[in-house]
């Protein structure tokens, strides 16, 4: 039978080449339900669309087969190792079965995500550059968050500022367009959003020296990669204020300003909201800026997704002289509070881990909460004017303070996530502390320009657990903690807030957790091969619910294990993800 | 403990401390041994190589090779008080005194130190200056490298630039004397590349920065 003939062949050449999926006999091109404007806009329970699951990055799955009562039964259903070492901080997508893994050096590998089987790769080739540019080459090896799903396309951004839409059906290369030089230090490290017909991207690496004078969101044609709009952070002729925030410094001597976690968008008011990180020399002694609060670095940025016109701003932590970045994640929040809906951004912005809540319509101040202990913001005034410790700034070359949270937080990229079960925000942060001096440094190309001596991540005084889980209630008026779970073992992944009434996240001890959303006891934990890492997601097929668990190398184990010795972290990088699931008769 | 690693553990609101400025030390003699430097890469390649990189350019972790990476770590107790509180993440601070000074002779030797009869211990190492020791050999990590046993660097890609002809913006006080920095003369001793290279310096580079104490 030459039909029968023709599946054997292409079974076995699917077989061969990896591209097994949804093949049809008549038609050897698979099916694809195309990822809709709509689909976006509200998110179908069983797929995990995009890098926090929605565009208000909540982090919030509505599935709720895995619950407080079943979680116990949770069983390994698939695991699979990444394509590549490096720091592990991936967020896999799933669409219509099929699993979206993005993994450093960009490298997207489609996956069946009922069975783990591999469907198609993606290596990008990125270009060699010379050995001692260490800085920027491993920009590439700690790759972010995520990639973007729109109609058959896969959307990537890369480490050479590059971005690259893919055909989800066979990660074959549509288009691909070089944003800016990754000569000067300019790369991708996150996601994009696709929102309004527009790939909305920011770019990272702003910290090189090359890069000076400029770091910018941008918006994309989805379709035609026609740069639509750029917004540059760190040098902003529309506002006088932001020019005379840097005082004598002129844009050609500023950096950082990096927006380097993936931003949230509301298509009601047409706004996408983006955190912005720290500015370049770390030291104001070395950066020449004086007592200037050094704009738009970090603060939230609502810009108009269709001009890219700055909307409002609000900076959470002026005159930073530490590297306190707080580019972490803008949630966006809806509450309906005496039968009017507050419209509210809640986030842990910065490395502080503080969490502020603002108006995001307005970007009015409404409250803020200290979560782990930091010793730089002394006071928060009722308008939001943040006051920061003066006693904490070096006058002099080599002058070193010990600062709380430190460089590697408190919070970093791990994203909480907000539950409208519990209306509380569940954020992963270390307790730690470190020296930091400045130093006079001559920059060199491909490295970073912060010019600073920082000391070993240690414990705060009295403190003897560096992890903490903080759940932080939402409301317009004050946030309080509901409960703070504390372990010896600092939080390595993003945390994944379900309908189940669970909280998921993981340590350096290599232990995924459940916890209650309500109380914050712990109802499961499966020790795995490596720390946990990425963003813990979940999605649905056939009638059941599965948990991926992405883990591996991670910084913000390394950097503070000297805070828990009798836990040794794997020299191995072990970069992987785990897929479970409950047992068939349970669901 | 010869050094003061007392001071990380010190309460909040601590008061300032002196690290070694960059003009405590010159490019002399090398204070350290070559059988300390010796025994140092093997320790480096057994313990750090994997994330470090074997020649010393960062894999995972931050490199610790090149001008910069000199100056910002700044003495070879700076870099002492950190490498034996914190590396490596698998077993921190239990590698033992001698081989983290060993470990540190040999990141000297990579950057272009040269070895001495002079050990490197932990009593008068305090405020060696990894800029001023390494400045001789900064402008050629890449020498140092095969000098190291290491594998010469890869060739760049044709539409990257060449490394020396690199020019990228320094800081806006970069050239300025700063307090407690360098004489701006001394900067420009402590990075060789600067007489070549137009990379974008830091505002501050260069001027007269206040020191401590002053």
């Amino acid at each position: 039978m030459k039909i029968d003939l023709m599946k054997s062949l292409l079974v076995a050449t699917t077989a061969l080449l990896a591209l097994s999926g949804p093949v049809h006999a008549q038609d050897a091109k698979p099916a694809y339900a195309p990822v809709t404007d709509e689909m976006l806009a509200n998110p179908p329970a069983q797929d995990w669309l995009m890098y926090r699951g929605a565009y208000n990055n909540q982090g919030y799955s509505a599935l709720d087969l895995i619950n407080k009562d079943t979680v116990g039964k949770l069983q390994l259903a698939w695991a699979w190792p990444m394509a590549e070492a490096g720091i592990q901080e991936t967020a896999p997508l799933v669409h219509d079965g099929i699993m979206f893994l993005q993994t450093n050096n960009n490298i997207v590998e489609a996956l069946n995500a009922k069975t783990g089987d591999l469907i198609w790769q993606y290596r990008h080739v990125l270009p060699e550059i010379p050995a001692s540019w260490s800085y920027q080459a491993n920009q590439a090896r700690r790759q972010k968050n995520s990639i973007a799903l729109y109609q058959d396309k896969v959307i990537l951004t890369t480490a050479d500022a590059k971005i690259v839409v893919l055909s989800a059906v066979d990660g074959k290369v549509v288009w691909e367009k070089q944003v800016l030089d990754y000569n000067l230090g300019y790369s991708y490290t996150v996601g994009p959003i696709i929102a309004d017909g527009k790939i909305i991207t920011a770019i990272s690496g702003c910290s090189i020296a090359g890069t000076a004078g400029g770091c910018y969101i941008f918006a994309h044609d989805v379709n035609t990669g026609d740069e639509l709009w750029r917004f540059n952070t760190i040098d902003d002729p529309n506002n006088p204020k932001q020019e005379a925030s840097w005082g004598d410094v002129p844009a050609e001597n500023r950096w950082g300003g990096t927006p380097w976690t993936t931003g949230s968008y509301d298509p009601a008011t047409k706004t996408t909201f983006w955190g912005i990180g720290m500015p370049g020399p770390y030291s104001e002694l070395i950066r020449g800026s004086g007592d200037g609060s050094v704009l738009y670095t970090n603060s939230t940025l609502a810009i108009d997704i269709e001009t890219g016109k700055l909307k409002w701003y609000y900076q959470h932590l002026p005159r930073d002289n530490w590297d306190l970045d707080s580019p972490y994640e803008r949630i966006l929040v809806d509450q309906d509070v005496d039968g009017k809906t507050q419209h509210l951004l809640v986030t842990a912005a910065g490395k502080n881990g503080i969490v502020f809540a603002l108006d995001r319509d307005t970007g009015k101040y409404l409250w803020h909460k200290d979560t782990v202990v930091q010793n730089v913001v002394k006071s928060i005034d009722p308008d939001g004017t943040v006051n920061i410790n003066t006693d904490l700034i070096s006058k002099a070359v080599g002058e070193e303070h010990l600062v709380c949270a430190s460089v590697s937080g408190g919070k970093l990229w791990m994203t909480g996530s907000y539950s409208p079960l519990t209306q509380a925000y569940y954020v992963p942060l270390t307790e730690a502390c470190n020296t930091v001096a400045p130093t006079q440094t001559e920059f060199t190309a491909g490295n970073a320009v912060g010019a600073v001596k920082f000391g070993p991540r240690v414990l705060p005084e009295g403190i003897t657990d560096a992890g903490l889980l903080d759940a932080v209630s939402i409301n317009p008026t004050q946030g309080d903690h509901i409960w703070q779970a504390r372990s010896r073992p600092s939080m390595t992944s993003s945390v994944l807030a379900t309908a189940g009434g669970l909280v998921f996240g993981g340590d350096a001890a290599r232990d995924i957790k459940a916890w209650d959303q309500k109380t914050g006891d712990i109802v499961w934990t499966q020790r795995l091969n490596a720390p946990v890492g990425g963003y813990p997601s979940t999605y649905e097929i056939d009638g059941e619910q599965y948990l991926v668990v992405p883990t591996g190398y991670s910084n913000a184990a390394s950097s503070i294990s000297s805070a828990f010795p009798e836990i040794p972290l794997p020299t191995g990088s072990g970069n992987s993800i785990f897929v479970f699931k409950l047992p068939k008769a349970t669901n | 403990m010869p050094f003061k690693l007392k001071r990380i553990a010190a309460p909040l609101g601590i008061a300032t401390l002196v690290c070694g400025a960059l003009s405590a030390g010159s490019a002399m003699a090398g204070n350290f041994t070559a059988e300390q430097a010796a025994a140092g890469q093997t320790a480096f390649n057994s313990n750090c190589s994997q994330c470090h990189g074997r020649n010393l350019e960062g894999i995972e972790a931050p490199a610790l090779a090149g001008p910069d990476v000199m100056q910002n770590w700044d003495t070879a107790g700076g870099l002492y008080d950190f490498i034996s509180v914190a590396m490596p993440p698998s077993a921190p601070g239990k590698l033992g005194e001698e081989t983290y000074v060993n470990i540190i002779a040999y990141i000297l030797q990579f950057n272009g130190a040269t070895p001495d009869d002079k050990p490197l211990t932990s009593d008068r190492d305090y405020a060696i200056s990894l800029p001023g020791e390494t400045a001789a050999g900064a402008a050629s990590v890449s020498a140092a490298a095969l000098d190291a046993g290491g594998a010469a660097a890869p060739a760049a890609d044709a539409a990257a630039p060449t490394e020396p002809a690199v020019a990228v913006p320094q800081a806006f006080t970069w050239g300025k004397q700063l307090p407690g920095g360098p004489a701006p003369a001394e900067q420009a001793a402590a990075a060789p590349a600067a007489a070549t290279s137009t990379i974008p310096q830091a505002f501050t580079w260069g001027k007269q920065l206040p020191t401590v104490g002053n």
